[in-house]
């Protein structure tokens, strides 16, 4: 089965503050960060706090909560997002963990309704040694 | 180049796939698209393709330049996107969605495009201001026309009365075939079956497409069919795209649009190994292309890739440009 994964494989890293994985989406065309719907993380069944994580594209890391302004930064759709999390001493290298993530990208051009656009749900589980 | 036939092309974004998985870089895929004969005209997807967009750089333009003339290939057509809804917390106002399609106009003109496509839904007040700018840029701007719409529905009525006011030599449409199938495509009735659904289930979906109900019926059928067989979310979610991306134009009702039309997107899903297309009238719809005597760019738009992860563009855009170049000739 070709195609590729939202959770990169073997990109599950522990780091000085806690841990970090490389993300994907699944769709055609790049989309502006504020597109980012609803984004989940968990290790190991356990929800991470949102205001833990960061993720960065394009050699800026930014915290969840402001993606939603991020109106002109695009994730452009071949690069992969690297998702930090403060969690110290959750992951250490060797170790092997779960990882959940699940967010929407909102199709910005594409109305469904008054104020409602065509949302993709991307969402995936994995199980990683960390590096 | 024969002038008094349509010119045969491809969309990039038929390389959805393989760009996805990393195979190849864009320079490659135009070389790609040289070396299997796959032009001369190339369309490209901006938001797929091109970092900066809806900006280009000087760079990357000259590049792009650089790449067609060595390729001996033509740019047909930019695609473009009006991202209303960007913002989470309200849509794009009249004044910035002309803002925002400027930049693409802008573009377009820098790359070489003659042709900016955009969507339909941000209505004719809209096109009425792009006019003036497309005018002043040599970028005719132009809207995507697919299923669920078709060449009689009151709003394309509308919008080609309203292209008639504005001027058709600005303004227009980009057709694509998705609007007169024969059939729903066989990769989305395999997708269902991936998801859970029985032959008894998408018996039914191919009986409710291919009745004359109404619309709004057949969403109903089509949601009772779902409750009845139990479907998945995820199920019912890909069963319901039957109706939205596959339509059931006649085929002669394609040339009250071409007066309107600046490109056309040859959309397809599989070109079998007989060299047909299943699910599309495909000699029908040259056939309308010739009788017009419609003399633009047709871009190979292989959209199997929203049914299929298999990097298999290349060799469908070449049985699709293999099919086409035939019912030219005939």
């Amino acid at each position: 089965m070709s195609g590729i994964n939202i959770i990169e494989d073997g990109s599950l890293r522990a780091t000085a503050s806690g841990f970090e994985v490389r993300l994907r989406y699944k769709w055609y065309r790049s989309l502006q960060l504020s597109c980012l719907e609803n984004f989940q993380l968990s290790l190991d069944g356990q929800p991470v706090d949102p205001d833990a994580v960061t993720l960065g594209v394009n050699g800026h890391a930014y915290r969840l909560s402001e993606l939603a302004e991020k109106v002109e930064e695009l994730w452009f759709i071949q690069d992969s997002a690297v998702v930090s999390v403060e969690s110290p001493g959750s992951v250490r290298s060797g170790e092997s963990h779960r990882v959940d993530v699940v967010f929407g990208v909102r199709a910005p051009y594409i109305p469904i309704g008054p104020d409602k656009f065509l949302t993709i749900i991307n969402k995936e589980s994995t199980t990683q040694v960390a590096a | 180049m024969d002038t008094k036939k349509p010119i045969l092309g491809t969309t990039i974004y038929s390389f959805t796939n393989e760009w996805l998985q990393r195979m190849y870089t864009f320079e490659e895929e135009l070389q790609k698209v040289a070396e299997l004969h796959l032009g001369p005209a190339v369309e490209i997807v901006g938001f797929q393709s091109i970092r900066e967009y809806p900006d280009v750089s000087d760079e990357f333009a000259r590049r792009f330049r650089e790449l067609l003339d060595r390729y001996g290939l033509i740019p047909s057509c930019l695609g473009g996107n009006c991202d209303v809804g960007r913002d989470p917390k309200r849509r794009m106002t009249q004044d910035e969605i002309v803002a925002y399609v400027e930049r693409q106009i802008v573009s377009a003109k820098k790359l070489g495009f003659p042709v900016l496509r955009i969507q339909h839904f941000i209505g004719l007040e809209v096109f009425e201001k792009l006019a003036p700018l497309a005018e002043k840029a040599g970028v005719q701007v132009a809207c995507e026309l697919h299923a669920p719409l078709s060449a009689n529905h009151p709003e394309v009525v509308e919008m080609r009365e309203g292209f008639d006011r504005i001027g058709r030599e600005l303004v227009g449409f980009v057709p694509d075939f998705s609007f007169s199938m024969l059939a729903p495509p066989n990769l989305h009735f395999q997708r269902m079956r991936e998801q859970g659904a029985g032959e008894e289930l998408i018996q039914v979906v191919k009986d409710v497409w291919a009745s004359d109900k109404a619309v709004p019926e057949k969403f109903g059928a089509l949601a009772e069919a779902a409750g009845r067989f139990g479907a998945s979310d995820v199920l019912r979610g890909q069963l319901m795209m039957t109706l939205t991306m596959f339509g059931r134009m006649p085929v002669a009702d394609m040339a009250a649009l071409l007066p309107y039309t600046k490109h056309v997107h040859g959309k397809f899903y599989e070109v079998d190994a007989s060299g047909t297309e299943p699910s599309l009238p495909y000699p029908e719809l040259f056939a309308v292309l010739k009788k017009e005597g419609f003399r633009g760019t047709i871009s190979a738009e292989w959209e199997g890739h929203a049914f299929t992860e298999e990097p298999i563009g290349f060799q469908q855009v070449k049985a699709w440009k293999a099919m086409c170049t035939k019912l030219l000739d005939d």
